[in-house]
């Protein structure tokens, strides 16, 4: 319950940030349009579009072009969340996005806002979560969002760390092997 | 198995029969065998072998065209309608289709005749053979069957970078000291292993001199180990710890070994407290390996080789030796030293001997 309340308070808080920086009027914020694989689209402001690594080299190559991107490879579902994420994250200093600094400092802690975002990755089509976990996971690779893939690769390794062969197994729906495969695998 | 359940199973396989010609049955029987040896030798997993034959796209690391496979498939299909038309001949049939495919005959031996038993429990839509003889064992283990889908398992979509930063996460020493998560890890699927051994074999810690030999006789192939490929290419850190494990010498033999087939070595730690270790050994990871960036050595010596104590002759015999100048240039080039010896030799000596490491860092 306690989580529950917290988490509603949380992505209220990130929709809130959008929502400031979609109708300030005071200043333009530049805006741009994604529209993804399944033909969903999204308007996101540039900020938030610029913890993308492939977004800000996309922005710098077609400067002053007010097309909509197409994002080949991401899912409608996918890109919802990341910039879900990257609108909460994109104002948040204390949280590196690059790469160095996040292999620097591996002991890092996952945060309260990133856990309860990891736990909100609902089943989608009735598929286990682990699978959106992947889905995002490699959206993430693909759109090169240092931040989130710490995130959700520090949150899959925390699924399958401690638990033995069997479980993991279960949980990534891989089919017991017969005992000539297994063979081959420890071979 | 009642007779009313064969009968829908051998008239579905009648049903197609004008797809089995004399001409194309051998080809199918051998294409069919061909793909049950490929199969067997393949990497291939049942579930991109299942993928392969639904979607007729080419299996990662595996060789042959789509058409193959589907030509395979059909061969697969055939082999079962002849072998439902076989069913309906009864007892005469087995020895019809002898006759016609001698090839065939051959290829199955007497066991396969009690596979029609199973057919009824498949539609003839199905290419997988329900109960197979010992021949077509593979078969039902693989269950080669596009029209039973199961979800694919997300295990094997994930792509290696995201499993090895997945896996990086797992590191012991970094709140994870757990090497069994590795070893689940590999064993998982064979998509994991490679990026699970990577890691699984980063850094080996050895608590007794027994562990060494062992060791050594596995990163030289002499012993069968849960290795994956290259897996002594991957060895960064090699901790030997021995606290009061008996008062032999290492053996020297060992040492080359472990060192020769660990070519990525980066940091090496080693402790002994009653162990004796040779100069040599310990300088050898230094001559094959020169980017060694790491060096801990708390232990005790007298001795440079066997039959060799610790002498003022020895020790200039071996600073002016190939690997004793290599040893003192990798000291030279570490980034990190630990040096200490605790011997029975002369006490100037062992004074020397540290004063030669030391010097070599300041240079």
């Amino acid at each position: 319950m306690f989580h529950r309340a917290n988490l509603r308070n949380n992505s209220k808080n990130g929709r809130s940030q959008v929502g400031q920086n979609r109708n300030s009027k005071k200043k333009p914020v530049a805006k741009l349009t994604l529209i993804t694989e399944d033909n969903e689209s999204f308007t996101v402001c540039k900020k938030v579009a610029e913890m993308s690594m492939f977004f800000k080299n996309m922005l710098q190559d077609t400067e002053g072009i007010p097309a909509p991107f197409i994002v080949p490879n991401v899912s409608g579902y996918d890109l919802k969340k990341i910039i879900e994420y990257c609108s909460y994250h994109c104002l948040d200093t204390d949280c590196p996005n690059d790469n160095d600094s996040l292999r620097s400092r591996r002991d890092r802690k996952i945060g309260h806002w990133d856990e309860t975002f990891v736990r909100n990755i609902i089943n989608k089509d009735g598929d286990p979560v682990i699978d959106n976990l992947v889905g995002l996971t490699k959206a993430a690779y693909f759109l090169d969002i240092p931040g989130l893939i710490w995130l959700m690769t520090k949150s899959i390794a925390n699924t399958i760390d401690p638990k033995p062969i069997a479980e993991i197994r279960e949980i990534f729906n891989v089919p017991v092997p017969s005992e000539r495969e297994e063979e081959i695998l420890q071979r | 198995m009642s007779a009313a359940s064969l009968q829908p199973a051998a008239a579905g396989a009648s049903g197609h029969s004008e797809l089995v010609t004399p001409e194309d049955y051998p080809a199918a029987v051998a294409a069919t065998m061909e793909l049950c040896v490929t199969m067997l030798e393949s990497r291939a997993t049942k579930r991109e072998l299942e993928g392969a034959v639904e979607k007729n796209v080419p299996i990662r690391g595996w060789g042959p065209h789509p058409s193959m496979i589907r030509r395979w498939a059909r061969g697969l299909w055939l082999l079962k309608a002849r072998r439902g038309e076989a069913a309906e001949a009864g007892g005469e049939g087995e020895g019809a289709a002898e006759a016609e495919g001698s090839e065939a005959a051959r290829e199955l031996p007497s066991g396969a005749v009690p596979v029609v038993v199973g057919l009824d429990e498949h539609s003839d839509t199905h290419l997988a053979i329900a109960d197979p003889g010992p021949l077509l064992s593979s078969f039902s283990a693989l269950s080669l069957s596009p029209f039973a889908p199961r979800r694919q398992s997300v295990a094997g979509t994930v792509p290696i970078d995201i499993l090895r930063t997945i896996f990086s996460w797992l590191r012991p020493g970094y709140d994870y000291p757990r090497i069994q998560t590795y070893v689940a890890a590999a064993r998982v699927c064979r998509c994991w292993t490679e990026a699970a051994v990577e890691y699984l074999w980063e850094n080996v810690l050895m608590w007794d001199p027994d562990d060494i030999d062992e060791f050594a006789k596995v990163v030289a192939r002499e012993q069968r180990c849960f290795l994956g490929p290259a897996a002594p290419a991957l060895i960064r850190r090699l901790l030997i710890h021995l606290y009061d494990t008996g008062e032999e010498h290492l053996d020297h033999a060992a040492f080359g070994v472990i060192a020769m087939n660990c070519r990525s070595l980066r940091s090496v730690d080693i402790t002994t407290t009653s162990n004796l270790m040779h100069l040599f050994s310990l300088g050898t990871f230094f001559h094959l390996w020169p980017n060694i960036v790491a060096l801990e050595f708390k232990g005790r010596m007298d001795s440079i080789m066997e039959g060799f104590p610790l002498t003022v002759d020895a020790l200039n015999t071996f600073w002016s030796g190939e690997v004793g100048t290599a040893f003192l240039q990798g000291i030279g080039r570490l980034k990190a030293l630990d040096f200490s010896i605790d011997s029975n030799a002369p006490a100037d000596i062992v004074t020397a001997l540290c004063n030669a490491v030391h010097g070599a860092t300041t240079d």
